[in-house]
């Protein structure tokens, strides 16, 4: 996401009604060591971070929209908070 | 339809050529296609260029006067960008533009310069031709194609070995090739044991970042007679369809619909069908790439390619010889440049030029480049 705050603020404005929403997994991968998905709501497809504690993530997994810090941030940063996806097993 | 031949071809060294600049790299490519054409740059009516990164990597936007002032001509010129597509639709769109009368010959360059930067450097910028949403999520485009490869492996059973025997035959077949990146073979277990990028895609799934260029010189068939010029490789159809920019959007994650679409036209325009392609140049970025391509150029069912590899039917002298350049996992990959490259690759091929990578008897090539995910497919169908 861009660091400009009127950029983050576009964006994540968007994503907040997903929070709650359940939904399946489609596909997933692991890129450094984080879990990121395809995830199959009812009305619509998102890509999204996943959040798995306790095992890998499988095909059909569900999920539910939870809040998150999504990346570390450096001393004067944005904290970027967003939508993750959380095996709803884990919650 | 006009014919339009393929009338010259130079391809430079692909590599981490440090010696070299964009500037270098474009005008050798363009200095060596004029040779092999036969022509000066007096005669050429009109050039495309093929680049994506030249803006963010060395602050060259301005492109078309660049090539200007190489070529002393005031032409137009027209720098073309559609991620890794570039360099493919810089050549349809020369096709388009000589078909329609409007010039009768054109130069098609393909250039990109990557290995100045750090990887993460590069990873952003070739992330821009992702989306927001993918972007946000912290993919990369090794985890972009590894979605797309868990989703073959559970609809088709395909396993991590199936995706490693595809970057074992591009090695061997870039062997062959003078001007591949990396020029000697590696073994499946070499792929397997090499480091994880994106889940289930290793080091060795991955084509590697590359500098070079390509140029063609095409020309319409009257245009060839009336100059009394090289003739012999035609270009029978050429191609172009669109997808999301978004994977998580698209219908199926088990194929690229965009290949399937621009093959289907390509191949009528042509007049050929699957059963008459002697060998293809297809967009290998990462391993499943060439898997989903094969099946969805229809050179093979859906779920069935992998075996078929597995019994080595895409090496040189199999039933479907595939990317004999080395592909874009050992020719290279720079990104501007690829699509540029396969017509190359089909033009020696169907010249019967090849060398040690000849196909016997090569009458039709395919070549397929693809932009980002597939949210752009380039088809071309090259004929002898």
């Amino acid at each position: 996401m861009s660091n400009s705050a009127i950029s983050y603020w576009r964006q994540t404005k968007d994503q907040i009604p997903l929070l709650e929403k359940e939904g399946e997994i489609i596909s997933f991968t692991k890129v450094e060591n984080n879990w990121i998905g395809i995830i199959k709501l009812i009305d619509k497809r998102i890509t999204a971070p996943l959040v798995f504690n306790t095992k890998k993530p499988e095909i059909g997994d569900k999920v539910r929209a939870v809040l998150r810090i999504l990346a570390k941030p450096n001393s004067e940063d944005l904290i970027e908070y967003g939508i993750k996806f959380q095996f709803i097993k884990e919650i | 339809m006009k014919k339009v031949t393929v009338s010259g071809i130079y391809q430079t060294q692909f590599g981490e050529l440090w010696d070299k600049s964009l500037e270098d790299l474009i005008t050798e490519s363009i200095h060596g296609c004029l040779i092999d054409s036969n022509i000066d740059s007096s005669q050429i009516q009109g050039v495309f260029v093929g680049n994506m990164l030249g803006g963010a990597n060395e602050n060259k936007e301005h492109l078309s006067s660049l090539i200007s002032q190489i070529l002393h001509s005031q032409v137009p010129v027209t720098r073309v960008e559609a991620a890794c597509a570039s360099g493919g639709l810089a050549i349809r769109l020369a096709v388009s533009a000589i078909r329609s009368g409007e010039i009768e010959n054109a130069l098609v360059i393909g250039a990109e310069k990557m290995t100045d930067l750090d990887s993460q450097t590069i990873s952003a910028g070739l992330m821009g031709a992702a989306s927001e949403e993918e972007r946000t999520a912290g993919l990369t485009f090794p985890g972009l194609y590894a979605l797309l490869a868990q989703k073959y492996f559970n609809n088709f059973h395909a396993q991590e070995k199936d995706l490693a025997l595809v970057a074992v035959k591009n090695h061997f077949h870039g062997k062959f090739n003078p001007k591949a990146q990396f020029r000697f073979p590696i073994s499946t277990q070499q792929v397997l044991n090499s480091a994880k990028i994106a889940d289930p895609l290793k080091l060795l799934d991955c084509s590697p970042i590359s500098d070079g260029a390509a140029a063609v010189f095409l020309a319409s068939e009257s245009w060839i007679k009336k100059h009394n010029k090289k003739n012999g490789v035609f270009i029978a159809g050429s191609a172009q369809a669109q997808d999301t920019l978004s994977l998580s959007q698209r219908s199926s994650l088990s194929s690229l619909s965009a290949t399937k679409l621009a093959a289907q036209i390509a191949y009528r325009q042509a007049g050929i069908s699957k059963k008459d392609i002697n060998c293809v140049e297809i967009h290998d970025c990462f391993t499943i790439a060439e898997i989903l391509a094969l099946e969805d150029l229809g050179l093979y069912n859906k779920g069935e390619a992998y075996g078929h590899i597995n019994e080595k039917e895409t090496y040189i002298g199999g039933k479907q010889p595939t990317n004999t350049s080395g592909g874009l996992k050992a020719c290279g990959h720079p990104v501007g440049a690829t699509g540029v490259k396969q017509i190359i690759e089909a033009t020696l091929q169907l010249r019967g030029q090849a060398g040690d990578r000849q196909v016997e008897d090569a009458l039709v090539a395919v070549t397929q480049n693809i932009g980002g995910t597939g949210g752009t497919a380039i088809v071309h169908v090259l004929t002898k």
